[in-house]
């Protein structure tokens, strides 16, 4: 064989070398499937972590190795009287009457010792508490007057999430909540949504819509006010040591359960305080409807 | 031509390959990712050697012939005494020499010799402190008493058990150790007959020497008829009680006086406290509280520095973690973490150390004084729970003495300032014999959102309540 075939079947030969190590590359940059060499026996070390407490990964590992930062906010600050009739008017109830009418509706009761203010009217009844939540309940069975959806696909979850979402946007305070998931429960599905800020999921801010069928039974609000980020950035960690965290937490079941939604966003308990500052963290949400949040430079997991 | 081109592109294919095969081998950074902790230390204030991390609560020379002089941490002389006392014995002290003697043996060389140097410890001292040496670690004492005759000077060491050894000649070294006499006291007896004359011109129990301020009626102080065994009819000109001293307890025979002494708070820098505290400060997250105190958190410890300047921080996982540690290393871990966070006050001193028990480690408490006063009140002073994993909880709140406020008064004699909390808690000491454990003159910080001032105070500790703590000059409750 002479020096130029000879090139060209080494040519040939490496470019499909190349292709194929690139192909390998790709595989493991972010895919979470059965990676290249080096990674193989870590992969398998956490695959069978998680099924040692009867958990599975559903779905991709996101990519970790960002620089961020903390995220500091304020309370939602408001008069009871401009919300309350906002969301009065998502239950479909006093449609039309104004505020002042609203108020005139109202009893009030105020126990400083629990540290909450509660409004009624008919079979509901509103509590605002001094950190900040907002809840409205029905305290009877609902009610045939209040409005329908007349949805063709008003039964569907999709029916119910999209117009949920068409009441929400109405409400100024409410207009930047994105329709987040849908849990399930006995009286109906609970919708959530949350803020967001700078593309990065406010988890901390929260609206939470009780759905009885299209009608809305209840919610739970905690609305905050994004200032901006602190100064100081840092590495989260990877998402793999989030989950090796989170299978420390976990208490594990007989049933294996599903970890469904894995993604980066902001969290922190609810503050009566004038401002402080938010932990990213890296949210692990299962199946079975339980969501754990670990803190992404601490790998401490939030409360 | 060609031929160039396809050895340039094998000469290309053959190094990328060799670079992918190294990005896949070596390039994927590990699953878990490990950083070397890199912090530093930064004491605010050098952390005190051993022997400085106690010192003696009392400093008492006593002589047949020339009495009994006291001398308080902080009070003129102490620390003079105190560092001469500390050389002598790591100069001198040899532990081969020493001989265990008896609790009968001690009581009998105190009363043989006319004169004595005795150092009282609370909390208690380990001798390696003291000594220099780990011979004897585990060994504390609460007392040193320095005695001498025409030939020799010895110590005792006094705790569970008692070492008595020589220190050196007479006429070396007891010029060294005599304090100067200058601050007498008498030892109360176990047993006080408390009684009060009634002046029946102007029917006031108890007098301000100073002939200003309020003058108290006879019922404003509790002075009631009673059939308690120590009360006499009110009809008569004197009230008395039998009281019961538990321990050695002093009083000056001369006059105390001093004055209110204005105080500011301590300014410590706040980034380093908070460094201190977090290996990395980006790790902690700051809250702003609606009183004005600043919170920093990573989720797993917490630092609050309130606006006053009041200091908390609290690490609860710490707790869980059981183990024990000795004594001296709690000492010394404690002065080294109260060095780290916020510095050692100046003056500052242990006031009390406590076993948690069960593995849970000690319970430190430091004290600050002024002119041989300690400062007293709520929350003052610096608190830490510590273990063998680290402080799981601390406490600082430091004020700082300014100037005297114009106005220097004696205090008012220490039977009055019995009387009158006796008087103030009568319906009690009805019920119970008095028993007085404690009684001293301090200065008092009053509660308040800014503290301005400290008040002199007769500090009086009755068995079976709280201590109370008595104006110096109106004998008012604080």
């Amino acid at each position: 064989m002479d020096l130029s075939k000879a090139k060209t079947v080494l040519i040939i030969t490496f470019l499909f070398l190349n292709i194929f190590l690139l192909y390998q590359i790709m595989e493991d940059e972010g895919r979470g499937r059965l990676g290249s060499f080096g990674r193989n026996e870590e992969l398998s070390r956490l695959e069978i972590a998680l099924h040692e407490v009867n958990l599975s990964l559903d779905v991709p590992l996101p990519k970790g190795g960002m620089q961020v930062a903390h995220l500091v906010v304020e309370p939602f600050q408001f008069q009871v009287e401009d919300i309350i009739g906002e969301l009065w008017k998502l239950f479909g109830g006093l449609n039309n009457v104004g505020i002042s009418a609203v108020e005139e509706a109202f009893g009030e009761e105020e126990d400083g010792e629990r540290g909450f203010t509660k409004y009624t009217l008919g079979k509901y009844e509103m509590i605002v508490r001094k950190e900040g939540p907002v809840s409205i309940k029905t305290t009877g069975e609902s009610d045939s007057h209040y409005r329908n959806n007349n949805n063709s696909n008003k039964n569907s979850m999709e029916g119910i999430v999209q117009s949920a979402q068409e009441s929400i946007q109405g409400i100024s305070f409410l207009s930047s909540f994105i329709y987040d998931y849908t849990q399930k429960s006995q009286k109906g599905p609970v919708l959530n949504f949350r803020q967001e800020y700078d593309g990065f999921p406010l988890y901390a801010g929260y609206f939470q819509l009780f759905m009885r069928g299209l009608e809305p039974e209840g919610c739970y609000l905690y609305c905050l006010e994004p200032v901006g980020f602190a100064e100081q950035k840092r590495e989260v960690i990877p998402p793999t040591t989030a989950l090796l965290r989170l299978i420390d937490a976990y208490k594990g079941g007989a049933l294996e359960t599903g970890i469904i939604d894995f993604s980066l966003g902001y969290y922190s308990q609810e503050y009566d305080a004038e401002r402080w500052e938010i932990p990213p963290v890296w949210r692990i949400r299962l199946d079975n409807g339980e969501v754990y949040y670990i803190n992404a430079f601490t790998g401490n997991l939030e409360r | 031509m060609f031929e160039k081109i396809k050895s340039g592109m094998l000469v290309f294919l053959i190094v990328s390959s060799m670079f992918l095969t190294y990005r896949l081998w070596f390039g994927q950074p590990p699953l878990e990712k490990e950083s070397e902790p890199h912090y530093e230390e930064v004491f605010f204030t050098a952390p005190p050697v051993s022997s400085r991390i106690i010192q003696p609560a009392q400093i008492i020379f006593y002589d047949n012939d020339r009495g009994i002089h006291l001398y308080r941490r902080g009070s003129r002389g102490f620390d003079r005494l105190w560092s001469k006392s500390l050389n002598i014995i790591k100069e001198n002290v040899e532990l081969n020499n020493a001989k265990n003697i008896s609790k009968s043996d001690l009581e009998g060389l105190t009363a043989t010799f006319s004169s004595r140097l005795v150092y009282n410890f609370e909390p208690s001292m380990p001798l390696m402190f003291m000594t220099g040496t780990s011979v004897f670690e585990d060994i504390t004492f609460e007392g040193a008493v320095f005695l001498w005759d025409e030939e020799l000077v010895y110590v005792i060491f006094v705790g569970e058990e008692n070492f008595l050894l020589p220190l050196g000649r007479t006429e070396d070294l007891q010029r060294v150790l005599l304090p100067v006499l200058d601050n007498p006291h008498k030892l109360l007896p176990p047993a006080i007959e408390l009684a009060l004359p009634r002046d029946e011109d102007n029917k006031d129990g108890v007098k301000n020497e100073a002939g200003e301020g309020d003058e108290k009626e006879a019922d404003d102080i509790g002075i009631a008829p009673g059939d308690g065994g120590d009360i006499k009819d009110s009809n008569e000109q004197q009230l008395s009680w039998e009281i019961e001293t538990r321990g050695e307890i002093f009083v000056p025979e001369g006059e105390i006086r001093v004055a209110e002494v204005r105080l500011k708070e301590e300014k410590i820098d706040r980034e380093q406290l908070v460094r201190a505290f977090f290996i990395d400060l980006s790790l902690a997250r700051l809250i702003e509280e609606r009183d004005g105190a600043l919170y920093y958190t990573d989720g797993e410890k917490g630092l609050r520095i309130y606006p006053s300047g009041l200091v908390e921080f609290s690490f609860p996982r710490l707790d869980r973690n059981l183990g024990n540690i000795s004594y001296s290393l709690v000492l010394q871990k404690g002065a080294e973490s109260l060095s780290l966070y916020g510095g050692w006050p100046s003056g500052a001193y242990l006031e009390e150390a406590e076993n948690r028990g069960r593995g849970r480690g000690y319970r430190l408490l430091w004290g600050t004084n002024h002119k041989g006063l300690a400062f007293e009140g709520e929350q003052i002073g610096c608190e830490m729970e510590i273990n063998n994993q680290g402080v799981l909880f601390y406490r600082r709140n430091i004020y700082l003495a300014e100037e005297d406020i114009p106005g220097e008064m004696p205090f008012r004699p220490y039977e009055e300032a019995l009387y009158q909390v006796i008087s103030l808690n009568e319906q009690y000491f009805k019920e119970n014999t008095p028993v007085l454990l404690a009684l001293e003159p301090v200065y008092y910080i009053p509660p308040a959102e800014k503290v301005e001032k400290a008040i002199p105070a007769w500090s009086v500790h009755f068995q079976g309540m709280e201590k109370k703590y008595l104006h110096w000059v109106t004998l008012d409750p604080l």
